[in-house]
């Protein structure tokens, strides 16, 4: 990166220096506090709403949260004018904001308002307090809003306008008395506000506060309501004498008191592969709040509600905390030492009596990249099999697999940044705002602030089709040929970057030939997709300068889910669409860890960092670095196949980490018969899971809070997280339950901390070479391939592709129909997948109460033309019934889907889509085809309650805006500029 | 065939904020930490000795004045309007604060006689002997008319509206 060129500004005669275009204020203030602020915030900008900032350039007043740095600019902070207009700036924030910080849940060190008090040595209340005419809104399951409170700073709207862009926040400067709105005036938890959090987390003071704090951050803020308020009314008689200095310093003693108690730890979320980081804070096992910070690499001050308020599950009473060992007809709790012994005797002796073949190892995308290394290492090492395989088998191995084929890396190309940065981004099978929302605030605001375009594919309209340029809305499962349709179309139209592809893509003859069929016609009869938005999409694509192409689960869960994934990169290839920043291949990968799961080796064929089993040479180094004579070379099972070598009795024993396959496996009957068979199950989780009900022995884990690891998000990026909490009764970490179970078949692992753990991985992965706790401190992170001194790669490809020749190559793919088909019979399309809310089979989010509010049951999702042929509305129950079995499930009655094609959330642990789901996989990497699937449908009743309350946010109405707007407030009359008094400093 | 069994997780043994029992451990482990229980036992050890040490510093004459006149300062305070009192606080703080800024030179203050008195009203000096404590005195008067509606409350726009 060319280094910034400094320039020199003088601050009241003193010189400053500084990246020229800087803003002022925070080369100003990244010490200590000089320039006097409230409504700025790094990762919003200059709002210009707190007038507390005033500062004299050239003689004239000016907001100096508006200044950037240049040469030569002379700037006046601390004169009498400047001085006079800071004072009269904050004098009208106190006017509307009561200060009572001692019992106030804020008081932690962050709050603006409490924080500028003493910067600018304020002691007195020039304007009364007066309150506003609003109640308190705590409506949203998670948050309130104290209109008292609020100072009007606008950073929430910004926020949720910008940032989230969910866009239901405004203020209405032209109100008597102006407040914040939810879509422009409904109680919070009944707008179209997705409980994201942003606007909580930049809140500068408690206007808006998580529900978490409240009562509990201080030791006087736990004091009830009727005690509180004769108190702060005390408090505020006496400061009329007294002044704030007397109470200032008892603030101050609280702020101390609370330091000692409040813990802050950094943590990475457990549930999207996004990856966000944040801190957690705490005092002893109670969340107070989560709180992401500007620094965070992936998402900076971004959450969903999960990783912002879904993490009540840590401190279920339904944890597991003691090893659990089936006994007859129940299961019995027991002590480590023996459930340790039971699993070493049982598991040697199958081994013994039936071949390593028979004993399989299932890993997980929700534990961390140490363990992932030492659940395989245990299946190579101890058990000699290579039997161990993760749930990315269920999702991501296609996406892996194409582009594998094409550009050698299996994961995405570049970083969040890249996306961001992008002209054009097409996005197929990609419910992105439910599925990966971070990633889609980061690409929704790339589109509304920067006209960032969108090409969206999808079965439903969901929101980021609604937000779309252009839409594309294909049959079920012939994404393939439209983007066969598209490479074609680029050829016979010119678009083809024909420069980038003689220098860097092989096979172009073979890859045009078998583009012959896909003509743009053909595209239409087979997908429905009219030509002229085809040809709409292809000249955009053709046109763009940087095109980054995202999919996920409604590309990979499909017989030709890896042949789909390859068509998206020929795609790019063909275009010249890889290397640069702002383009590339970018499978949303599902969960936390679903990356790093592969990246350390949990998987049937590859050893970490992807070197091959049946490469001899990569077999010799791992067989060495673990001190054994040879490690097998034939892949193992799939854990699609795990279950149905059980119910053959080929698999006898199986050790599952982490995973319910019971329920999120295609096909569960089918699995669990599998699971039944078994002669003996171990299952290790942190809940009883359906998975569980199956086992001989059960063994009580630690989720992420409770240990420390690292991830790799969707963008390889790794990064650490932190302990928060010793795990709950005899709960041990996975890493710590695996190396001590080592020691029961007589390994000893030895390992005292995963960093150890990290270490030895980096000395054996070329490609995690350089990885360290150390070099993953604070909020810093490493994006894989990581070279010995360090250097990593956020952009693959800049300097050629991953294969020896550094080529790329053209992979031709052809379509075929699914063989699961509607008919006569079976005549609707099934698809199904996630909702924002919700996460996997709910065994976390389904203990968050606050988001079972929100979405209380699964549902289907029945289009309005479907609904009025077969007399059906919100709330009927139906049977929904394919070849392999049948559920009861409420209907939603929602333009989302269209015709004859329904779509059912995953999130339930009971009337799992799984329950219809087939045994049909992508050939390529046996991942099951979800989301080929046809069912009848039946009606039991036409009446009942909506499983979707109307509270949702889904039934909100936004109320899209520029941002904060206050050039309206400057516009009232009765706005008066400062030092000047203001006739209502109450009320803006 | 493993039949699948159904298992309630027990009521947890754990809570998620400290219980009295905890909180009350940490307090006497701090209390411990800090020395304050060490204090609280050296002092009730030496009980006897230190209550007539104490009886003895009470009860002679300064001892019954100082608390006389403490309790007759308690009363004063608790029956003056807080504004007063206020204005009584900044006023000897200011007048302090004055008599601090200016400062005399160290010299001998022998008494001057009457001639020299009059003498004396013309001497430069003197006067500039004198002006810490005039300007305290006149600080602490102006302090003491101050009008409360320069106090807490009153700002620009408070009248205007
Ligand atoms: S969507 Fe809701 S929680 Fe998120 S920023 Fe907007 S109002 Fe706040
Ligand atoms: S609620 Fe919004 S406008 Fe009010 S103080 Fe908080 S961030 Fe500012
Ligand atoms: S679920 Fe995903 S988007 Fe939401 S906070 Fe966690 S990592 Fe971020
Ligand atoms: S910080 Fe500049 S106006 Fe608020």
């Amino acid at each position: 990166m060319p280094a910034q060129k400094e320039c020199t500004v003088y601050v009241d005669g003193e010189p400053i220096t500084g990246p020229i275009g800087a803003p002022l204020i925070e080369i100003l203030n990244s010490d200590v506090i000089r320039m006097p602020f409230i409504c700025y915030h790094p990762s919003l900008g200059p709002l210009q709403t707190c007038d507390v900032c005033w500062v004299e350039v050239n003689g004239e007043l000016a907001r100096g949260c508006t200044l950037k740095m240049e040469e030569g600019l002379e700037v006046t902070l601390s004169n009498a004018r400047s001085k006079a207009a800071q004072r009269e700036g904050y004098d009208r924030i106190i006017a509307k904001h009561e200060l009572y910080c001692t019992v106030c849940d804020n008081n932690n060190g962050d709050c603006e308002v409490h924080n500028r008090l003493f910067d600018m040595g304020i002691d007195t209340q020039r304007y009364p307090f007066q309150r506003k005419p609003y109640e308190i809104d705590a409506s949203n399951p998670f948050y309130v809003y104290d209109p008292d409170q609020c100072i009007l700073c606008g950073r929430c709207v910004e926020a949720c306008q910008n940032v989230e862009v969910n866009e239901t926040l405004t203020i209405d400067w032209n109100a008597e008395y102006p407040r914040v709105l939810w879509d422009g005036g409904r109680p919070a938890g009944e707008s179209s506000c997705v409980s994201c959090g942003h606007c909580v987390t930049v809140c500068p003071c408690n206007a808006l506060q998580e529900k978490s704090m409240i009562g509990m951050a201080g030791p006087f803020t736990t004091m009830p309501s009727d005690v509180k308020r004769p108190m702060i009314e005390l408090v505020k008689e006496m400061e009329h004498t007294t002044g704030f200095t007397f109470i200032n310093r008892l603030s101050e003693v609280d702020h101390a008191l609370r330091e000692s108690e409040i813990k802050r730890t950094k943590t990475v979320c457990t549930y999207c592969g996004v990856g966000c980081s944040f801190e957690i804070w705490t005092r002893d096992r109670h969340i107070l709040k989560v709180q992401p910070v500007p620094d965070a690499p992936a998402n900076g001050i971004s959450t969903c509600i999960k990783g912002k308020f879904g993490w009540d599950f840590v401190n279920s009473p339904e944890r597991l905390t003691q090893p659990l060992i089936r006994d007859g007809e129940r299961f019995r709790e027991a002590s480590w030492d023996e459930a340790y012994s039971l699993i070493a005797q049982r598991l040697t002796e199958i081994r013994e009596q039936h071949g390593t073949e028979a004993v399989a190892f299932v890993s997980s995308s929700k534990v961390s990249n140490e363990e992932n290394y030492l659940i395989q290492k245990m299946a190579r090492q101890i058990f000699r099999t290579n039997n161990i395989d993760n749930c990315t088998r269920y999702c991501q191995n296609p996406a892996t697999e194409g582009l594998q084929r094409t550009v050698g890396y299996g994961a995405d190309s570049g970083t969040i940044r890249d996306l961001e940065k992008a002209e054009l981004l097409i996005i197929v099978g990609s419910n992105t705002a439910d599925s990966h929302p971070v990633i889609a605030s980061k690409i929704k605001a790339a589109k509304k602030l920067r006209n960032q375009k969108h090409i969206v594919a999808d079965l439903r309209r969901h929101e980021m089709a609604a937000r779309a340029d252009i839409f594309l809305k294909p049959k079920p499962s012939t994404d393939l040929v439209w983007l066969n349709a598209l490479a074609r179309y680029m050829f016979d139209a010119g678009y083809a970057d024909m420069e980038f592809i003689e220098k860097n893509v092989l096979r172009l003859e073979e890859f045009r030939q078998s583009l012959e069929p896909y003509t743009l016609e053909y595209a239409q009869q087979i997908t429905g997709i009219p030509i002229e938005t085809l040809k709409r999409a292809g000249d955009m694509i053709g046109t763009a300068g940087s095109v980054c192409a995202m999919w996920a689960m409604g590309v990979t869960q499909h017989e030709t889910g890896s042949d789909t994934s390859t068509a998206i990169s020929n795609l790019l290839l063909t275009t010249g669409n890889f290397g640069r920043p702002g383009t590339g291949g970018y499978p949303m990968r599902g969960h936390n860890n679903v990356q790093g799961a592969d990246d350390f080796g949990a998987m049937n064929d590859i050893f970490p960092g992807y070197e091959d089993v049946t490469d001899e040479r990569a077999r010799k180094h791992w067989a060495k670095g673990w001190g054994v004579d040879d490690l097998p070379a034939e892949p193992g099972y799939t854990n699609h196949a795990m279950p149905a070598a059980a119910a053959e009795g080929k698999l006898k024993a199986m050790y599952i980490m982490g995973e319910d396959m019971a329920l999120v496996d295609s096909n569960i009957q089918h699995v669990q018969q599998g699971l039944a068979n078994l002669d003996f199950l171990v299952v290790q989780d942190i809940f009883f899971t359906r998975t569980a009900e199956f086992a001989d022995v059960v063994l009580p884990a630690a989720p992420n809070l409770e240990k420390d690891g690292t991830f790799v998000n969707t963008e390889r990026r790794i990064q650490r997280f932190h302990k928060v909490f010793e795990p709950i009764g005899d709960a041990k970490p996975d890493w710590v339950i695996l190396t001590e179970l080592a020691s029961y078949f007589g390994y000893d692992w030895g390992y005292t901390h995963p960093s150890q753990i990290m270490d030895e991985v980096a000395t054996l992965t070329p490609i995690l070479a350089g990885v360290s706790y150390k070099r993953l401190e604070g909020w810093k992170s490493l994006h894989w391939p990581v070279g010995a001194d360090g250097h990593d790669e956020p952009l693959l490809y800049t300097e050629g592709f991953h294969f020896d020749d550094g080529k790329a190559r053209f992979h031709p793919v052809q379509w075929h129909p699914p063989q699961e088909q509607v008919d006569a019979e079976f005549d609707l399309h099934l698809n199904n997948g996630r909702l924002l809310e919700q996460f996997h089979e709910t065994n976390l989010t389904g203990k968050v109460p606050g988001i079972v509010h929100e979405v209380p049951e699964t549902f289907v999702e029945v289009s309005p033309e479907l609904a009025e042929k077969r007399g059906l509305k919100d709330g009927s129950r139906v049977r929904l019934t394919s070849r392999r079995g049948s559920l009861q499930v409420r209907v939603v009655v929602t333009d989302r889907v269209q015709g004859n094609e329904l779509y059912m959330s995953e999130h339930t642990r009971f009337n799992h889509p799984n329950i219809l789901t087939s045994d049909h996989s992508d050939p390529a990497v046996d991942t099951p085809a979800y989301k080929d699937l046809a069912v009848k449908m039946e009606i039991i009743s036409h009446d009942g309650p909506s499983p979707l309350p109307r509270h949702n946010f889904r039934y909100g109405k936004r109320t899209p805006v520029e941002g904060v707007e206050v050039e309206q407030k400057w516009q009232r009359p009765d706005y008066i500029r400062p030092p000047a008094g203001s006739p209502y400093p109450e009320r803006f | 065939m493993a039949k699948p069994l159904k298992y309630d997780v027990p009521k947890p043994d754990w809570t998620v904020t400290k219980t009295a029992d905890d909180e009350m451990r940490e307090f006497v482990e701090l209390l411990h930490q800090r020395g304050v229980l060490r204090l609280a036992n050296t002092l009730l050890g030496s009980l006897p000795k230190v209550s007539s040490l104490v009886m003895e510093g009470l009860y002679n004459r300064s001892g019954s004045n100082a608390v006389q006149n403490i309790s007759a300062l308690v009363q004063l305070v608790a029956n003056m309007p807080p504004e007063q009192f206020r204005r009584i606080c900044l006023g000897i703080t200011e007048g302090l604060q004055a008599a601090q800024q200016t400062r005399p030179n160290e010299r001998d203050m022998e008494a001057p006689g009457l001639k020299g008195a009059v003498k004396l009203l013309h001497n430069d000096e003197l006067w500039r002997d004198l002006a810490p404590l005039i300007k305290a005195a006149r600080s602490f008067s102006e302090a003491m008319q101050q009008s409360t509606d320069d106090g807490p409350h009153a700002g620009p726009g408070a009248t205007e509206r």
